[in-house]
């Protein structure tokens, strides 16, 4: 731990512990050049300083508004930092999958475009992230900032990956919790790699496939654990939820994000689109981003409703803006965004959530 | 050579302006380019410490980015440098533009940048192509911020400073003179008509007659010469904020690129540049037409009782993304949902 009020590379000055991932710290620092807040990453003991300052270079040569940008790299004593563009919020896991239990069409599609500009970004700088998932994507309160962050950290399991495939053949058969971690968003051409395979942007677009399924429907495209290398093996077909194309108004737009990310989940990696190609369909997608709020059923009638928000106002809704798998009760938590509307503003989409 | 502040090595190619020089280094640390910007007299300092104070404000895709600021004793001289990202590119005034969508795309990225310069109070006073860049991925980038000003705070001069061509009528002139965010709009303006190699006169700007824009580039974009000529206006209150300026040559680059999804319990259609109006109607109830002219999907006509989000529908309203429209106040009554794509600019 790093004690906050120390000062590092006579610049950087340590504001608060944020958390720990699997390979790194990071911190919360004030840089006192700009008097801006950045994140400060340092990799935990048993990580190679080598490979973390790797993972810097990597990251520091993408520009883009989608991906966290990488300022600065140091060595001071024996250990390494890397200085960051600071998120203020949390990751796209904390902020969707532990609190909605799928989201709807519009906050997908919209999420979806943001991570591929960021990813398309990255690739034509020739930088693949290679550990794509919901944990390494930094979002704000209300999604206006959507950064990918972690490019380039998948180089610090190599050394752990190259020893599992020396060991093991593969990685499918791994044990370790970094490995598990990852799988349900592994592309197939990195699960089976052998020792020397390069992996490349294609296994991003596969990721991101996987990423946009758990995130629409709540569940992985290919199960958990040791069943994922062999259901991705045996090419299982997805199994999209009912719910996804059960209202007239989102059945469109749900259709057209299936499609594309059906595209992102082939086996083949050359048939997959490339992240450019994704950014143009989701631009093509016809759906609307507005901030999303939470609050609670206080009305149910026969198909229209009415909701309590957070902040105390009161919302109606129809039945056919609301989406997902859970029918709304009066007291159920929901999730929506608020549109102009007489007498009371109008809530769309609106999703109950657990 | 040794590294400069232990870690930036000097690679030897470098660039002159006219107070200092650019060095050009690797970046040991994160194994890149950075230039290394410094000036030669003592007296010229302050120049550097503007720009320095300039840049810390900003943080713009469009502006080139302040990474590190060293000091360090070199043959015996207190030597400081801004280090800068460095920008793989061409200066604007190496390159050929005519009136088409790149010089467009172009003009939008310079009106962003300034838009976001003036955002965080910064005026620049040295709007010119040779300050402006276009990297490897095509994204422009803004720099040499050695004569930049806090709005509102240090803006008043008494030497005339800038480029004479780019620079605005008001600041010349023998008294103390203040000046505004103004002064960048007309550079800009300037600037976008050197790029189609009308270059400025050097002297005082004149009044331009009103057409004339259009008339010298009939290959423009009305819209795009009647911004320019209104940036050029000799009265600075005249001239129209850069972030509207901005808007409007952004919003012309996504004209016709807009799709927007109608869906009635029986069908969905579309509309978009080779579809632009729908007709609707319900029973006896009401019935309307919407028509994308380019830029919005509007009503267009109307009869009966129609509402959208609940209220009353007239013609000419323009429809907003995700709205429901309500054909007949009582039942058998029509719902239509209407949804808008969102194309960005691609840059
Ligand atoms: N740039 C940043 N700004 C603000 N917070 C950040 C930033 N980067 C990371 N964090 C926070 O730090 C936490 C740990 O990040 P890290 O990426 O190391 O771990 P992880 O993604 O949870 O795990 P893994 O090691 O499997 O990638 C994140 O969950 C996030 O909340
Ligand atoms: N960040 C950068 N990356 C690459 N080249 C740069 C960068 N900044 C400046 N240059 C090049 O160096 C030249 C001089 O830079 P700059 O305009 O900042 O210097 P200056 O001394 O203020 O010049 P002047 O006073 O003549 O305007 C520019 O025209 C440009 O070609
Ligand atoms: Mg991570």
């Amino acid at each position: 731990m790093i004690a906050p009020g120390t000062q590092l590379a006579s610049r950087y000055e340590i504001v608060s512990y944020i958390a720990s991932g699997g390979m790194q710290d990071v911190y919360k620092a004030n840089d006192s050049l700009t008097g801006e807040v950045v994140a400060l990453k340092t990799p935990q003991a048993g990580q190679t300083n080598k490979r973390f300052k790797q993972s810097a270079i990597l990251s520091a040569r993408i520009s883009n508004y989608n991906v966290a940008k990488t300022f600065d790299y140091f060595e001071e004593g024996n250990a390494c930092y890397l200085i960051e563009e600071y998120v203020d919020g949390t990751t796209l896991e904390a902020a969707t999958l532990d609190v909605i239990p799928q989201i709807d069409p519009h906050l997908a599609a919209y999420l979806m475009l943001r991570i591929a500009k960021g990813l398309a970004a990255s690739h034509q700088a020739q930088v693949a992230h290679r550990d794509l998932k919901p944990s390494n994507i930094l979002v704000d309160s209300n999604f206006s900032a959507v950064k990918i962050t972690d490019f380039g950290i998948a180089t610090l399991a190599d050394e752990l990956f190259e020893e599992i495939i020396a060991k093991n053949g593969d990685l499918t058969r791994s044990t370790s919790g970094t490995v598990k971690g990852a799988l349900p968003y592994m592309a197939p051409e990195m699960m089976f790699r052998k020792p020397g395979d390069l992996v490349g942007c294609e296994a991003d677009i596969w990721s991101l496939g996987a990423l946009m399924f758990r995130l629409m429907t709540g569940a992985y495209p290919f199960g958990e654990g040791m069943m994922v290398p062999v259901n991705v093996e045996k090419r299982q077909p997805l199994s999209w939820p009912r719910f996804l194309t059960g209202k007239a108004q989102y059945t469109p737009l749900s259709n057209s994000i299936i499609g594309i990310v059906e595209k992102c989940l082939v086996y083949d990696k050359a048939q997959r689109p490339v992240a450019l190609d994704v950014v143009r369909s989701c631009e093509e997608l016809c759906f609307h981003f507005a901030p999303r709020e939470f609050g609670v059923v206080s009305e149910v009638k026969w198909s229209t409703g009415f909701v309590t928000s957070s902040r105390g106002a009161k919302i109606f809704y129809h039945n056919d803006s609301l989406y997902g798998a859970a029918p709304a009760k009066v007291g159920s938590k929901v999730v929506f965004s608020a549109h102009n509307g007489t007498p009371f503003p109008r809530a769309h989409p609106i999703v109950v959530c657990p | 050579m040794p590294l400069i502040a232990n870690r930036y090595e000097p690679t030897g190619n470098a660039s002159w302006g006219g107070m200092g020089e650019l060095n050009e280094c690797e970046d040991r640390n994160l194994s890149r380019k950075v230039m290394l910007k410094r000036v030669f007299k003592p007296s010229d300092l302050p120049r550097l410490l503007d720009e320095q104070k300039a840049l810390i404000r900003l943080r713009s895709k469009h502006v080139v980015q302040l990474l590190d600021v060293v000091s360090f004793k070199w043959n015996n001289q207190d030597i400081r440098c801004l280090v800068l990202e460095h920008i793989q590119g061409t200066d604007l005034d190496k390159l050929n533009f005519k009136a088409d969508e790149d010089y467009q795309k172009t003009l939008w990225q310079i009106a962003t940048g300034i838009s976001e310069i003036h955002a965080a109070g910064v005026i620049h006073r040295d709007i010119k192509p040779q300050n402006i860049r276009r990297d490897q991925n095509g994204i422009i980038k803004i720099f040499d911020f050695g004569l930049a000003r806090e709005a509102g705070k240090d803006d008043k001069t008494k030497s005339i400073t800038g480029t004479i061509g780019y620079m605005a009528p008001e600041l010349f002139g023998t008294k103390t003179i203040s000046f505004t965010a103004a002064i960048d709009t007309f550079s800009f303006a300037r600037t976008a008509l050197a790029l189609l190699g009308v270059q400025p006169h050097n002297e005082k700007p004149k009044a331009i007659v009103a057409g004339s824009v259009i008339a010298a580039q009939p290959g423009l974009n009305a819209e795009v010469a009647r911004t320019l000529e209104a940036c050029l206006d000799m009265s600075p209150a005249a001239r129209p904020p850069m972030f509207e300026v901005a808007k409007l040559l952004g919003r012309d680059l996504l004209r016709d690129k807009h799709r927007a999804r109608v869906g009635t319990q029986k069908q969905a259609y579309e509309l978009n540049a080779s579809k632009r109006t729908v007709n609707l109607t319900f029973k006896n109830q009401g019935s309307l037409s919407i028509r994308y002219d380019g830029y919005d999907f509007k009503i267009t006509a109307l009869t009966g009782n129609v509402y959208v989000n609940n209220t009353k529908a007239s013609v000419g309203m323009t429809m907003l993304s995700a709205c429901v429209i309500t054909i007949g106040s009582a039942a058998p009554r029509a719902f239509v949902t209407f949804d808008i794509s969102n194309p960005e600019v691609m840059a």
